[in-house]
């Protein structure tokens, strides 16, 4: 199948790419289905466009390997309820902000995604104990050294 | 909206399955128990609120694709902290 997106144009996939949130997002509720592309070789972050609405794009990362002491502490509820056991640990993303100067990215860790392994359904959800809020600074003092450099 | 008055441990069924339950009442707050099934959502409300704000933010704007190749890029050791993780 094919979605024209608006910022990476025609975009083929197949169904077992595709990861559906069925409550959608977060102030996108009406959009259920997104892929994940590349953020190019090496990236540390990738895209997650709508295909439901090719305007809609974002960027996100895995934020255990940005932050390895990372943890999300979820209801025990909300995880049955996406059909994860130990077994299936959850792909987690965490949507990323990019202002002008790039280097400032923050990603959102208060309400980060939880993605189903298997199935690859989705499901935005609240961090009940969260270290960090929605706004967290992804590169601190490399990304001031890098501007300082030039 | 509609407005019912409650007292301690009185509660409010919504539809058959939600049940909002008055548990504890203070000066200025109170402690609500909320039974919903596990497919409805409960959040507090500027929680929820602080996150969708930010979701319109982070949204890449038509013709605006940061470029990522800018940033850090991954080395081996960013991927995997391993077992000493904690």
């Amino acid at each position: 199948m094919n979605v024209v997106t608006a910022p990476f144009g025609p975009v083929s996939y197949t169904d077992d790419e595709v990861i559906t949130f069925d409550e959608g997002l977060f102030g996108f509720e009406h959009l259920h289905r997104f892929l994940s592309v590349s953020g190019g070789e090496d990236s540390m972050f990738s895209y997650l466009q709508s295909i439901d609405d090719p305007a809609v794009t974002f960027v996100v990362c895995i934020p255990r390997n940005l932050f390895p002491d990372y943890r999300l502490t979820l209801p025990r509820a909300e995880a049955a309820q996406m059909g994860l056991s130990e077994a299936d640990a959850p792909i987690v993303l965490g949507i990323c902000t990019v202002p002008d100067r790039v280097e400032e990215i923050t990603v959102n860790l208060l309400g980060p995604l939880l993605i189903h392994p298997v199935t690859r359904r989705g499901r935005q959800v609240i961090d009940q104990n969260p270290q960090f809020g929605t706004r967290h600074r992804v590169f601190q003092e490399s990304a001031n050294k890098a501007a300082a450099a030039g | 909206m509609l407005v019912l008055a409650r007292k301690k441990n009185q509660s409010i069924i919504i539809g058959d399955n939600i049940e909002i339950v008055v548990v504890e009442l203070g000066n200025d707050q109170v402690k609500i128990g909320i039974s919903a099934p596990q497919n409805v959502s409960v959040h507090r409300k500027e929680v929820y609120e602080s996150i969708k704000t930010e979701m319109e933010g982070a949204r890449v704007l038509p013709g605006k694709l940061p470029d990522l190749s800018k940033l850090p890029k991954k080395k081996p050791s960013d991927i995997d902290p391993g077992p000493t993780a904690q």
